[in-house]
């Protein structure tokens, strides 16, 4: 009966992760400098992901959710991994579309964009990309609304002024 | 340009999306290896310290004071040398079993982006002020016992072991340390 009920609860955990994968992914993308540390991040995600599904009640939209254990993972983690020797572009993890020329530049460019970006504005960056509300980054990163509306204007100038 | 941000975004999400299929491998892979997170490993340290302090604050003073008799200078007493190692061993319990229970609790699901640093932060100040208690505490045991002691190979012994002891407590302090930074924002501090 355990036995049964875990391997639910694992394929419902997996079910959960494979239709939001693209959170998942998009995490990674603004935090990991190349290809190498994408994949390390997304195990590192993973692995929290699957620590914390035990304690997942439902009291939150499993997709916010999936942004506070990702992005938990993320702010800190890129200090801990280690300079590899090889560097392995981040566009490398993508097809590249029939059409590649234009949209591999927007690619790396606002890559770059954000890249130069704080930790936690990084997150707010993402966040508002996805179309998220103001309660909803309140809600995952632990900031006062007003501080989340102050602090994204503030990140969204930085990146027009890295831009021009 | 938030626009046009947007637009890009948008372009580099249906790109991304084409990753469901490695990802979902990935999450296999990952309960199947059983990949531990850094917060689990830290917690695991922890408990570890904790029942190694919990068993030596009983074993160790026995052991010390059956040996205190054949290799430390009777002008010492060895109820006194038993004494003294207990509350060495009894704090490092408490305060790793501490330590481990304030790991554990925090969860990456429930808990805000600034919860979980603040909390990583504090775990960080508490362990560095239980080694400032208990680094000079033992630092003054082991010049005691090499004062006491009677002959030149418990000396030897002795330094040895703190030697030893040393080097794998600084290969463990990196680790902790790695562990807790991966949960901290560069901007609550380094």
């Amino acid at each position: 009966m355990s036995i049964s009920t875990h391997n639910t609860d694992e394929q419902t955990y997996l079910e959960a992760v494979r239709s939001h994968s693209g959170i998942i992914a998009r995490v990674c993308y603004c935090y990991a400098a190349d290809a190498g540390e994408f994949d390390d991040l997304r195990q590192d995600i993973l692995a929290a992901l699957w620590q914390s599904w035990g304690t997942f009640r439902g009291e939150s939209a499993i997709s916010t959710w999936i942004y506070r254990v990702a992005l938990n993972t993320a702010v800190g983690a890129f200090r801990r991994r280690k300079r590899r020797g090889q560097h392995i572009p981040l566009d490398s993890i993508v097809e590249p579309a029939a059409d590649s020329g234009d949209r591999l530049a927007d690619y790396n460019e606002l890559h770059a964009l954000i890249s130069q970006l704080p930790p936690r504005d990084k997150a707010l960056i993402l966040l508002w990309l996805d179309d998220m509300t103001y309660d909803g980054m309140a809600d995952v990163t632990g900031l006062p609304r007003n501080t989340v509306a102050t602090r994204l204007r503030r990140a969204k100038e930085r990146l027009k002024s890295l831009n021009s | 340009m938030n626009e046009e941000l947007k637009q890009k975004w948008a372009l580099i999400n249906a790109r991304l999306d084409k990753l469901e299929a490695a990802t979902a491998a990935e999450s296999r892979r990952v309960i199947k290896q059983h990949v531990r997170t850094a917060q689990q490993d830290l917690a695991g340290m922890y408990k570890r310290f904790a029942i190694f302090g919990g068993v030596f604050s009983v074993v160790g003073p026995m052991i010390m004071f059956r040996l205190s008799d054949d290799f430390i200078n009777p002008w010492f007493p060895s109820w006194l040398i038993a004494a003294l190692f207990f509350p060495y061993f009894a704090c490092a319990c408490i305060m790793d079993t501490w330590l481990y229970f304030r790991t554990k609790e925090i969860d990456v699901g429930r808990w805000s982006l600034d919860e979980v640093s603040k909390a990583a932060v504090l775990i960080r100040k508490r362990h560095h002020q239980f080694m400032i208690a208990l680094i000079p505490y033992m630092v003054v045991l082991l010049t005691l016992m090499i004062l006491c002691a009677l002959d030149g190979v418990l000396i030897a012994g002795i330094i040895c072991g703190a030697v030893i002891g040393l080097l794998l407590g600084l290969r463990l302090y990196r680790r902790m340390m790695a562990d807790l930074q991966s949960m901290i924002d560069p901007e609550d501090g380094y």
